[in-house]
């Protein structure tokens, strides 16, 4: 496209090559710049701009306070124009303890901490477990009828973060936490109406952590509307926390719940494809608030359906989760 | 004394009214349908809000260079154009706008069809907002 753009930061030139982020190229050049998600969801990578016009993209997701400010994501900043950019004032990162870790499935750990700070259900942290590999993980409770967060983490066989919590954490550890972060929460209008508004909220596999965030607090705010949570797998194994989402449903008459596997017959779940579940079970979306959570192409492709089928596109809010697997730099 | 046209229809409640409403439409129309079908629907949405409040007379930082940079590569055509005019029009009927703004909007259209479509305009005004 254009010739490569002269960025200062902190005081030095550095050479950001065209289609290069600035994360990359600052990198590449020998600085030690926290990341994580490399797709501007973790926010580790946060930087400040004191000189420049920021391209939008640099900035998509930050707070307005913030994008006023000139803070800007390291990894999204592809540089049209000079730029002058330097370390960001240090954020805030909060000490919390491990309360309890329990294996929900033989995949999934339910993760409690105590709460440094004010979050929704539904909402992410990062946690800063073990040194700069920040991992972002949902509120699976509502936090503001507790004290502590809970998050469902994946267990995945060469994860750095994850085989660290299954085999090394332990209750009492010292885990610092940042944010909380994501437009996923329970947020009735002032309007009247909107306690009576259906819910729809659609997960796959761990996908439901922040979904129950929502549905936990839409309940105890005494939410009216019908609530359908549609939770889903690849096969039965990656289903987890099905007796209490059988008793949630048993307790409050207006939550039902789907579970769905896309292959192998189980007596726990439909086998169904899930966008085709959907458009069938749930035809007409005007007037309902959507949740979706799940992998990034999931996130996509349901988003659009959940629009074609009527959805207002503002009352669709979803959490696309980053696998870390591929990881490199 | 008179109100501007963005005012009369309407305004930002208008716009946020008739943007879903317009998205679906160029989605499901196949003459332009590749052109609205990213994968960040997000941003399109927000293009989509940005272009409306153009052609509704509200604020925006149009000017015809813009117009022309963000569209060339797309190697548009007539019918393109008066596909997006058409669905444009369809959705404000169906949000029963009075048709002399409709006609005004569709003016609003017409002045940065050169730009859009990259063609040499007709005569040496250029249309800046």
């Amino acid at each position: 496209m254009s010739d490569s753009s002269s960025v200062v930061f902190a005081g030095a030139h550095i050479t950001v090559r065209p289609g290069e982020s600035v994360l990359s190229a600052l990198l590449n050049a020998g600085y030690s710049i926290p990341y994580g998600c490399q797709s501007g969801v973790c926010h580790a990578c946060k930087l400040h701009c004191s000189e420049g016009n920021l391209p939008a993209q640099a900035q998509k997701n930050l707070t307005e306070t913030e994008q006023a400010d000139g803070t800007l994501l390291a990894c999204q900043c592809y540089p049209q124009s000079p730029l002058t950019l330097d370390y960001a004032p240090q954020q805030a990162k909060l000490n919390a303890y491990l309360l309890e870790k329990t294996w929900l499935s033989e995949q999934v750990i339910k993760l409690r901490l105590s709460a440094p700070l004010s979050a929704r259900g539904g909402q992410y942290i990062t946690l800063w477990a073990i040194p700069n590999t920040p991992r972002c993980y949902s509120i699976a409770n509502d936090p503001t009828q507790t004290d502590y967060l809970e998050c469902h983490i994946r267990i995945w066989p060469n994860g750095v973060f994850s085989q660290w919590l299954a085999h090394t954490a332990a209750p009492g550890d010292t885990i610092e936490v940042q944010g909380p972060l994501g437009n996923v929460y329970y947020s009735p209008s002032n309007q009247p109406s909107s306690v009576q508004q259906p819910l729809l909220l659609i997960g796959l596999s761990t996908g439901l952590s922040p979904l129950l965030g929502v549905i936990k607090t839409a309940l105890n705010t005494g939410h009216e509307g019908p609530i359908n949570l549609v939770f889903g797998a690849q096969t039965s194994q990656g289903l987890y926390y099905l007796q209490e989402l059988s008793a949630l449903s048993q307790t409050h008459q207006q939550l039902t719940l789907h579970t769905l596997v896309q292959s192998g017959e189980t007596a726990h779940a439909t086998t169904a494809d899930i966008y085709t579940y959907c458009k069938e079970y749930f035809p007409e979306l005007d007037n309902t608030q959507v949740y979706l959570a799940g992998s990034e192409s999931f996130v996509q492709k349901m988003r659009k359906q959940c629009f074609l089928s009527g959805a207002a596109m503002s009352a669709i809010k979803a959490d696309a989760f980053i696998s870390h697997q591929t990881e490199k730099h | 004394m008179s109100e501007s046209l963005f005012d009369r229809i309407g305004g930002e409640n208008a716009v946020n009214a008739a943007v879903d409403i317009f998205y679906r439409k160029v989605l499901a129309d196949d003459r332009i349908s590749e052109f609205f079908d990213t994968t960040d629907m997000e941003r399109q949405h927000q293009k989509q809000k940005a272009f409306l409040t153009m052609a509704f007379g509200g604020p925006n930082n149009y000017d015809g260079k813009s117009m022309r940079d963000a569209h060339k590569h797309m190697n548009l055509n007539e019918d393109h154009f008066n596909a997006v005019a058409e669905n444009l029009v369809a959705t404000l009927q169906s949000l029963e706008v009075p048709q002399p703004l409709i006609d005004e909007v569709v003016t609003i259209a017409l002045s940065v069809k050169d730009d859009v479509l990259n063609r040499p305009a007709d005569n040496a005004t250029s249309a800046t907002a």
